[in-house]
This record gives C-alpha cells, sequence and structure tokens, in this order.
C-alpha cells in the first residue's frame, strides 16, 4: 500500500531533510508540487521578513537603570569608605603633627598635580582600553573635574565623534554636556550633530543642545530634517527642537 | 555575562547591544503590539540585570535570555489577549516607503494576519524556531520536551499556519 504524503514529509523535505523518493515523486505529481509550493511559500516568507529596529528610548531607559543600579552597588560599600577615610584622617593627622615644613603653598601645588595626573590617566585610558574601561574613564572625568580643561573637553569630543562604541560615545556625550555653558563646547556640539548616525546619540544631543537654548544648531537640525536616511524619531524631536529655539 | 555577574554593569549595554533587537521581535512578532514589546524588552533587560547572579557559568547567554523572554510571554498570554479586532499587521513590520509596498511585503501582511489566528503557543513556537533561529534542541530544552516532539509540533504548526494563511488569502484580499 502506498504511504500517504503528509504536509509534514514536505516541511521536512523543504527544511533540508533528504528524501530522493519524495523528490522524484514532485517531479510526476502536480498536486503533491502545488502542496510543496504553498509550504515553501509560507517558510519564504518567513525567512524573508525583515526585523523591526528597538525604539532607542528602551535602550536610553535601559542605560538610566544601569546607573540607578551602579549608584546602589556603590552605596553598599560606603561604610568602608567611611572607615577608610577615617584611617587616612587620623594618618594625616599624625604626619601633620610631625611636618613643621609643610605649607598652604606646598599643598596647593600637590593638590595640582594630582589633578594632573588624574587628567592625563583618563586621557590615556580613553585611548587605549575596552569599551567598559573608556565608559568608566568618561564617568571620572564627569564626577572629578568641575572646571574646564581644553584637553579635557577635546578628548570627549573627539570620543563622541569618533570612538567606536555608541555606549562610550553616548556616556562621553553626558559628561561633555557638563561643560556645556562654554561657548566653544556648544559650537563642538553643534559641529557633532552634523555627522552623528546614531538615533540615540542624535536624540540625547537635540535635548542638550535645546535645554541650552543654542540657537546655531538651527540649522543642522533643518538638515536632519530634510535627511531622508535618519529615523522618524529622531526627524520628531528636531521639529520639537526647532518650535523651541525659533 | 560572568563579568555581569562579577558586578562589571557597564557590560550590560553590549549584551543589550547584542539581543535587543532579536528579543525585541521576539516579544513582537510573538504579542503582535509593538507596546507590549517596547514594555516587556524593556522589562527583560531589567530582569537580567536584577536577576545577573541566577546566570550560571557554561550555559550559553542565548539561551538564558530566551528562557527570562519565555516566561515573561507566557506570563503576558496569561494576563492580556489579543485584541483581534485591531490588530494591523503593519505594525509588526519595518517602516518602508510606500513606493516599497511589493509583493513580498504583501505576503508578509498575510503570515502575520495568519499568525494572529494562531494559539499563542503555537505562535510563539514558530517565532522562536523559524523567525529567531533556535536550534529544535534549544526550544526542546526551554519546553522540556524531547526534540522530536518539537519538531512534531513546529511542522503541525507550519500545516495549520498555511491553511490559515491560503484561507485567508481569499478572504482578505
Amino acid at each position: 500500500m502506498k504511504k500517504e504524503i503528509t504536509d509534514e514529509d514536505l516541511i521536512a523535505l523543504i527544511e533540508g531533510d533528504s528524501n530522493k523518493k519524495l523528490e522524484e515523486q514532485l517531479s510526476e505529481d502536480a498536486d503533491l508540487k502545488k502542496r510543496y509550493n504553498e509550504l515553501k511559500e509560507i517558510l519564504e516568507t518567513v525567512d524573508g521578513a525583515q526585523s523591526v529596529e528597538v525604539p532607542s528610548h528602551i535602550k536610553m531607559n535601559f542605560q538610566e537603570a544601569i546607573q540607578a543600579e551602579k549608584s546602589k552597588q556603590s552605596s553598599q560599600f560606603s561604610w568602608m569608605h567611611v572607615a577608610a577615610a577615617i584611617t587616612i584622617l587620623i594618618v594625616g593627622f599624625g604626619l601633620g603633627r610631625f611636618s613643621e615644613k609643610s605649607n598652604a603653598s606646598e599643598l596647593a601645588s600637590l593638590k595640582s598635580e594630582i589633578e594632573s595626573l588624574k587628567e592625563v590617566t583618563l586621557t590615556s585610558a580613553l585611548q587605549q582600553y575596552s569599551a567598559s574601561e573608556r565608559i568608566m574613564a568618561v564617568n571620572q572625568i564627569e564626577a572629578s573635574t568641575p572646571d574646564v580643561n581644553p584637553e579635557l573637553v577635546a578628548t570627549l569630543i573627539n570620543t563622541l565623534n569618533a570612538d567606536e562604541s555608541p555606549n562610550v560615545r553616548y556616556a562621553a556625550l553626558q559628561a561633555v554636556a557638563k561643560y556645556i555653558d562654554n561657548e566653544d563646547v556648544r559650537a563642538q556640539l553643534v559641529k557633532s550633530l552634523e555627522s552623528q548616525k546614531d538615533a540615540l546619540i542624535q536624540i540625547s544631543l537635540i535635548t542638550i543642545l535645546v535645554e541650552a537654548e543654542e540657537r546655531s544648531a538651527i540649522a543642522p537640525l533643518k538638515d536632519i530634517i530634510d535627511n531622508e536616511e535618519i529615523s522618524p524619531e529622531v526627524k520628531q524631536q528636531a521639529e520639537i527642537a526647532i518650535q523651541v529655539l525659533t | 555575562m560572568a563579568q555581569v555577574k562579577n558586578g562589571q554593569l557597564d557590560q550590560l549595554n553590549e549584551l543589550f547591544d547584542r539581543y535587543s533587537r532579536r528579543i525585541y521581535n521576539y516579544f513582537l512578532k510573538s504579542t503582535l503590539d509593538r507596546d507590549d514589546s517596547d514594555d516587556l524588552t524593556q522589562e527583560l533587560f531589567i530582569r537580567v540585570m536584577k536577576y545577573r547572579k541566577s546566570y550560571k557559568e557554561g550555559q550559553t547567554v542565548q539561551y538564558w535570555v530566551f528562557q527570562i523572554a519565555r516566561n515573561m510571554i507566557k506570563d503576558h498570554f496569561r494576563k492580556m489577549k489579543i485584541h483581534k479586532d485591531q490588530f494591523n499587521p503593519v505594525e509588526v513590520m519595518p517602516e518602508v516607503m510606500e513606493e516599497n509596498q511589493d509583493e513580498s511585503r504583501e505576503r508578509e501582511k498575510q503570515l502575520y494576519k495568519a499568525m494572529k489566528e494562531l494559539p499563542d503557543d503555537k505562535r510563539e513556537l514558530i517565532v522562536l524556531s523559524k523567525f529567531e533561529g533556535l536550534k529544535y534542541e534549544q526550544i526542546a530544552a526551554m519546553r522540556k520536551t524531547s526534540v522530536s516532539n518539537i519538531k512534531v509540533q513546529v511542522h503541525r504548526t507550519i500545516k495549520e499556519l498555511k491553511e490559515l494563511y491560503f484561507a485567508g488569502e481569499h478572504e482578505w484580499n
């Protein structure tokens, strides 16, 4: 008795299971061939279906959640930090009592040297290490340097424009945004907006420039709206930004 | 993932870059709803961060992440039902310019309309095996069943999908 050919047999063949006998039958039986073609159409449509891009706000929200978790993690070590600080205070007090030579100018000079060393180390870290280490370095800059240092700003802008990792570029943007009151920094961010390709960075840059009321951003914002390759979310932000700035 | 487990949380950004698109599309094609997929994707990565210590070294990250996603989807299906009358297949497809509305896009729309008619667990099985390309072995491990059982289920579901697809072709056109 001839075994009935099921759709499951045909699917197995489409999926790559070898079946010479079935292949021969296909060339002879028009009904069977039709069933085969229908199943093939389904599987080819599934194969050809394109995936949808993840909306950029999901990544932004997740990055905020990571930062919150990091703060939580670091606060768990705060008692150790307090203990370490007390130890340093006691040792420092003891040393101070013994040192007659210490004076205010030496202390200021020492402080300045430590700051320079910190900046050199951070700048070098940005050029050499892995993406996660570069993000840590950028976060350090944000935390440790309240004053505008042209070399550091240049490094951050360079990182924002050229780092291969979008996460590092995003972290660099957040760090450089701290110096937004500086006119040169604002000008460089406007210039950076012209070259950015990542939607997350574009939206963040637009937000920062709007908050700074930087009207020179209007021209690149108009270019964004006219550029067909840019995502609709970014264009929408650019339109809102122009409304706010004009 | 081992680094994340050891407290290097910045590595989560790389994990997000690597898996977010697949996870988002897994949710999108299983739920057929963009808003739900946004929320589920967001929630999944928060869970990955929160439960990072439950990751067992040696396990593939893909398997672990999809297992979390599966649990979330099962939970989601229990709570929600797709509003079938309001479903628009374009919602689960990438945006394209009007002139690119070719035959393959029409077929894709028809496919999603057919998928909408499948029971939730069968639709999810098709998404895992065919859209996300997980091996039958991996799905069998996730569903705690045999590989041959999964293979039979996938084949039966494709057959069912074919019937819905071609029945719909006449009805919808």
